[in-house]
Order: structure tokens, then C-alpha cells, then sequence
């Protein structure tokens, strides 16, 4: 399983879907329209992280899928922090009720953001460290 | 785990997230919190909350490996639906303008995060397996 990926029609097809959207910029660009730049931005973006998906995967050379150990740390690392992030969202909207704070819409969303982004980083080093998710 | 036990389970995790969309919808539509909605959403997640791991098959006492592997997958689906729209809607809300409520947000997040895993849970559950 060490020689080269040999179908890549997928990564293909995500590189050229990848530059057409980046492309579809330059149409946008030129517009004076109100609110066009940060739509040509996001095309850029989205489009530029397409065609790096693609070529990195082009590259890569075929390696056995993750075992079966590492895909169900991961995946119960990944519930407990869904279980987190809703129990979050839940005392946010209790203690925002009761007055005791007062969030922002976007520290509200970066809140949530940092909750699913650490706790799964948490739970998922917890869980390799253990061995285990029984 | 009995099949009697099973079976509340699941129902309190499909009673708690009926109750939970619901209020959200009503918190959605009415802008804010009041005090019948904080005890919806109060009792909603308590209900999802304590039946979470059974519905999702990954308590200490589960047995069926099959329901384990769908429901944490399952979980890691939704984990990452909730995890891409809420950086998508930080990003093009701030690009357009558009002006959200703390409880506005909150709600589009939680609603997402039950409906993501309710439905690809049935999803697998229907499909039957997860390779």
C-alpha cells in the first residue's frame, strides 16, 4: 500500500472546481456594486483552500485508512464534545436570561466556536492518552 | 441495558430535542428569552442531556456495537456540520452586516446542532451500517 494513488479523478475535479470558484473573483472584482469584495474574498478563500485540498492529496501517497482504534477515540471524543458544546449553548442562554451576563452575538459565536474547537481537542488528547474508550 | 430502559431512553432524547426545537423556534421568532422558553430550554436539554450516551449507544453498560458506532459517528457528523456553520455564519455575518441577537445566534446553533444529529443518526440507523 506504499505506491502512488492511482485514481485521482476526484482530486481532479476539486482543483479545477477549486480554480473555477477562485476565478469567478476576477469577474466579481471589477464591480463597483456595494458588498461585491468581501464575495470575491470568500471565493478566493474557499477556492484557494479547494485547490490546496487537491494538490496535497494529488501528492500524498496511499496509506492504510486510520485504524479502527483511532476512529473511535475520535468519534467519542467528538460526542463528548457535542454533549459540551449543547450543554454551553444551554447555560449561555440561562444565564444571559437570569442577566448575569451580557454577550455580544459574536462573542456569543466565538464562545460556541472555542468550546467545540477545545474540548474536542481536550477529549480527543485525553482519550489517546488513555488507550482507550471503554 | 434492559430493552424497556432503551426504549425510555431514546424517547427522552427524541421528547428532550422536540421540546428543545420547538422553543428555540419560539425564541427565534420572538427575538428573546422569556421565562416559559428558559424553562423549555431548561428541560429540554435536561431530558437530551441524562439520555445522550444511551441514545448514542456509548454508556459504560451498552452492549450493541452497532448502535455505538452509528450514534458516535453520528455525533462526530453533527460535531462538524456545527462546527462549519457556526465559523461560516461568524465570517459572512460580519461581511454583511448582519445584525444578530445573542439568543438569535444561540438558537440557529442549538437548532442546527439537534437537527445535524437527529437526522444523520436516522441516516445510518436506515443505511444500517458505517463503513
Amino acid at each position: 500500500m506504499t505506491g502512488i494513488r492511482r485514481n485521482k479523478t476526484l482530486e481532479i475535479v476539486i482543483v479545477a472546481s477549486g480554480a473555477i470558484i477562485a476565478l469567478s473573483s476576477l469577474v466579481l472584482w471589477p464591480s463597483t456594486a456595494e458588498n461585491v469584495l468581501p464575495w470575491a474574498a470568500t471565493s478566493i478563500i474557499i477556492g484557494g483552500i479547494m485547490i490546496l485540498f487537491g494538490v496535497v492529496r494529488l501528492l500524498q501517497r496511499e496509506e492504510p485508512r486510520g485504524d479502527e482504534r483511532t476512529r473511535k477515540l475520535g468519534a467519542y471524543a467528538a460526542s463528548w464534545s457535542w454533549f459540551s458544546a449543547l450543554s454551553v449553548a444551554s447555560l449561555l442562554y440561562l444565564l444571559e436570561h437570569q442577566k448575569m451576563i451580557a454577550l455580544s452575538a459574536d462573542q456569543a459565536l466565538v464562545a460556541m466556536l472555542v468550546t467545540l474547537l477545545g474540548t474536542m481537542v481536550v477529549f480527543n488528547a485525553y482519550y489517546r492518552k488513555r488507550g482507550d474508550a471503554e | 441495558m434492559s430493552a424497556i430502559n432503551l426504549r425510555w431512553t431514546r424517547a427522552s432524547f427524541w421528547l428532550g430535542s422536540l421540546l428543545l426545537i420547538i422553543t428555540v423556534a419560539i425564541i427565534y421568532v420572538g427575538h428573546e428569552i422569556n421565562d416559559i422558553t428558559a424553562v423549555g430550554v431548561l428541560l429540554g436539554v435536561v431530558l437530551m442531556l441524562s439520555s445522550f450516551f444511551d441514545f448514542i449507544g456509548a454508556s459504560r453498560d451498552a452492549r450493541d456495537e452497532r448502535a455505538r458506532k452509528i450514534g458516535t459517528l453520528a455525533a462526530t457528523w453533527s460535531w462538524y456540520i456545527t462546527m462549519s456553520f457556526t465559523g461560516m455564519l461568524l465570517a459572512f455575518s460580519h461581511w454583511n452586516n448582519r445584525e444578530f441577537t445573542t439568543d438569535h445566534l444561540l438558537s440557529i446553533i442549538v437548532f442546527i446542532m439537534i437537527a445535524s444529529l437527529l437526522v444523520v443518526n436516522t441516516y445510518f440507523n436506515l443505511k444500517g451500517d458505517v463503513e
